[in-house]
């Protein structure tokens, strides 16, 4: 078994209740079998992860395993560990526009 | 072709000359930011004194501005910064671009110093200069507001500088309606000329492309880009440049304590969620369908009363997070402060920082802050830095100067924690979780700087060119000059709106392939994708060769010791750091594929591949 954080933002984490969430995996979980025992968990993330129509993930979705972007690893087949942290970002724009204050 | 007039105006003199935009700085360098470099390396000794009467302000818009192109009401400030000594290049939105282009003007070169104080009054078909008596010691926003009623015309469009910029605090910024080109001191520029305002009023219609057809199927190509993106018309303009403090959280690369951690959880006190409730109405550049700014209102406590147009992102950190304050009334009352005395926030709000660390290590006494309990998280106390920054009052004239400048000062171990690049504060991403973002910051020409370069594949995972560990440092190198140039090009260039190339054309990699539809249908120019590329590339370039006319050496080339040295304590990068090692394999790797030599100067081969071949000669003479 293997224990897992889950951290989400925004609207995730309001359905979510809190930022982040311990999940137990079974042995052999990837991220995406993660991502699913988080929908399974909080029915409010169906269709705000995975696509309805396609079941890819949704394409403005962000997500790092400790840090690093699963798809500079092995995308959602990534295996996960006991003590791993898997971040669901969803990016909105970055920094100011001009060099400054506002965009 | 499409480019308007340059406007010479030399405030010794009082002379004003018009010319004709000259044809190798529209197909050499497009316009816009990089024009306005060309410029500065063609008329500016890299070695004047940034704030004497030899510095030129150069003011620029791209080829776009005033066109049926949505999200290009942009306009690039050059001149030599008085904070870095490097090329100081900072850009702005709004309205004015747009204005200033309706004038029929493309570029102003203001040359030269006033007796008095002065602006700039520009309408279809005059120039003038006027006496400022008027409005010297005026804010911003009262600058605008009483110019305004004095000419008659609401509609007059506006950058002007405040008390900062009036006595040269070195980060003064430019501020036009509620806008700011913010950083780079370069408000300090104009008021070393003693030059208080640029107003401007036009009529006239952009001429046409050369192609008009075919310039209509391009602003249909970029509207469906914005349309298609997920992000631009839903989370963006709900939330603004806000929502990254939730995803630098995340990430844990929001810096805090002056880069002493990265910013926790506390922080999202700060963020685009808790400033959704804060609210009051969006607000959008001219020709902008976007609306992404947000006008924020305190309504309640301490700071009921204040409202800003922001804080963006940068100022969340700089105002917030990097003093340790939490609070979001206080850092709306210092964006509009900032905004108000005309200083830029980032620069503010890292110096003071930096002061914050050295008075609770005891390196600042109570006497050498006035008093103050400049602790962080202190947020009265900054408030009252913030009024006397602007005014050089007390400790504020020290800390007007910048945090690298104020550390040298001050002497003993206090430059260690002054945390620049070049002179340079730095912005809201530590790059101690982002590789190619600490390349860039050590590569780019205007110091630790996040509009240049910055690492979208790090920060917000787009996949293009292709998808990257932030905190690997192989592979950084190509990845840096693919945003930089890349950007220096679609942004810098042609001054689309950084949002719109980042958030629609990015993803797919459509920049650089639309600014050419876009630069073929105005101009008439044969141009590919890759021709417009290699227009950052010479932006780059030319820059670099200036900078190093300066004095700057690869030695400048790098990061403050403590992201060398000390990795981050917690979060989702906590343990990294970029090593003195992981510094020279990139910058080895940035300057072998840039076409420089081991000491970073461009080589004549490279130069001649750009048309850049008079610029070895200046170089070799050195």
């Amino acid at each position: 078994m293997a224990t897992v954080t889950v951290r989400t933002m925004f609207e995730l984490a309001q359905i979510v209740g809190r930022p982040s969430v311990l999940l137990t995996m079974e042995p052999g979980a990837t991220v995406e079998t993660t991502l699913k025992a988080l929908q399974s968990a909080y029915g409010g993330l169906q269709g705000r992860l995975f696509d309805p129509a396609t079941g890819g993930l949704l394409s403005y979705l962000f997500i790092e395993l400790n840090g690093r972007d699963i798809r500079s690893l092995k995308g959602l087949e990534t295996p996960v560990a006991e003590g791993d942290a898997l971040s669901v970002m969803m990016p909105v724009a970055g920094g100011s526009g001009s060099d400054d204050n506002g965009p | 072709m499409m480019m308007g007039k340059i406007l010479r105006v030399n405030l010794t003199t009082k002379q004003i000359t018009e010319q004709p935009y000259p044809e190798v700085l529209a197909r050499q360098f497009m316009g816009g930011a990089a024009a306005a470099i060309k410029l500065l390396y063609d008329e500016v000794d890299p070695r004047v004194d940034a704030l004497g009467s030899d510095n030129k302000l150069i003011v620029s818009m791209g080829f776009l501005a005033g066109t049926s192109a949505p999200a290009t009401s942009r306009v690039a400030f050059v001149a030599k910064s008085p904070l870095s000594g490097t090329v100081g290049y900072s850009n702005s939105g709004g309205f004015f671009p747009n204005e200033l282009r309706a004038a029929g003007v493309q570029a102003v070169i203001v040359e030269g110093k006033a007796e008095t104080p002065v602006y700039l009054w520009i309408s279809d078909n005059r120039a003038e200069i006027r006496d400022a008596k008027d409005y010297w010691g005026l804010n911003t926003i009262d600058t605008q507001f009483y110019m305004q009623q004095s000419l008659h015309d609401g509609n007059i469009r506006i950058a002007c500088i405040g008390p900062a910029g009036e006595r040269l605090v070195k980060y003064a910024s430019i501020i036009n309606e509620r806008r700011a080109a913010g950083r780079k001191g370069l408000g300090a520029v104009m008021g070393a000329k003693n030059l208080k305002a640029i107003a401007v009023r036009g009529s006239q219609e952009v001429p046409p492309a050369v192609d008009p057809a075919a310039f209509k199927e391009a602003v249909k190509n970029l509207h469906a880009a914005m349309k298609d993106s997920p992000v631009l018309y839903q989370r963006f303009r709900n939330f603004g440049t806000a929502g990254n403090v939730e995803l630098t959280v995340k990430q844990g690369d929001m810096p805090a304590l002056n880069f002493q951690d990265a910013a926790g959880e506390e922080y999202l006190a700060i963020g685009a969620q808790v400033g959704t409730t804060y609210r009051v109405r969006h607000f959008a550049c001219d020709q902008c369908p976007v609306l992404a700014a947000q006008v924020r209102a305190v309504s309640s406590g301490p700071y009921a009363g204040y409202a800003t147009e922001g804080p963006e992102f940068e100022s969340l950190y700089s105002l917030g997070s990097d003093m340790g304050i939490a609070d979001m009334g206080a850092c709306i009352a210092m964006d509009r402060l900032c905004d108000e005395l005309g200083l830029d926030t980032v620069s503010f709000g890292a110096t003071v920082a930096m002061a914050m660390e050295l008075y609770e290590r005891g390196i600042l006494k109570p006497v050498d802050v006035d008093g103050l309990d400049l602790k962080f998280g202190n947020h009265e106390a900054a408030v009252a830095v913030l009024r006397k920054v602007a005014f050089r009052e007390g400790v504020g004239d020290l800390l007007a100067e910048g945090a690298r400048l104020a550390a040298q000062r001050i002497g003993g171990d206090a430059p260690k924690y002054a945390m620049h690049v070049k002179g340079l504060e730095f912005p809201g991403y530590d790059p101690r979780g982002l590789m190619s973002m600490g390349l860039n910051y050590m590569t780019t020409f205007t110091g630790a700087d996040h509009s240049r370069g910055h690492s979208e594949q790090e920060v917000f995972g787009i996949p293009v060119p292709q998808a990257v560990d932030r905190f690997a440092i192989e592979g950084k190198a190509a990845l840096t000059i693919f945003n930089q140039d890349v950007g220096a090009a679609v942004k810098d260039s042609s001054m689309l709106c950084t949002f719109v190339a980042r958030l629609a054309l990015l993803p797919k990699n459509l920049g650089a392939t639309l600014i050419a539809d876009f630069w073929r249908a105005a101009q008439g120019y044969n141009v590919t994708p890759e021709e417009v590329v290699r227009v950052g590339e010479r932006m780059t370039n030319v820059a670099r060769a200036w900078n190093i006319r300066a004095g700057f050496t690869r030695a400048d080339d790098t990061l403050p010791d403590r992201l060398l040295m000390e990795p981050l304590k917690t979060g989702a990068s906590q343990g990294h750091r970029i090593s003195p090692e992981d510094r020279d394999f990139m910058l080895n790797e940035y300057y072998s594929l840039r076409g420089w030599d081991a000491r970073g100067v461009p080589t004549l081969e490279r130069l001649k591949s750009l048309g850049l071949e008079t610029l070895a000669a200046d170089l070799s003479r050195l």
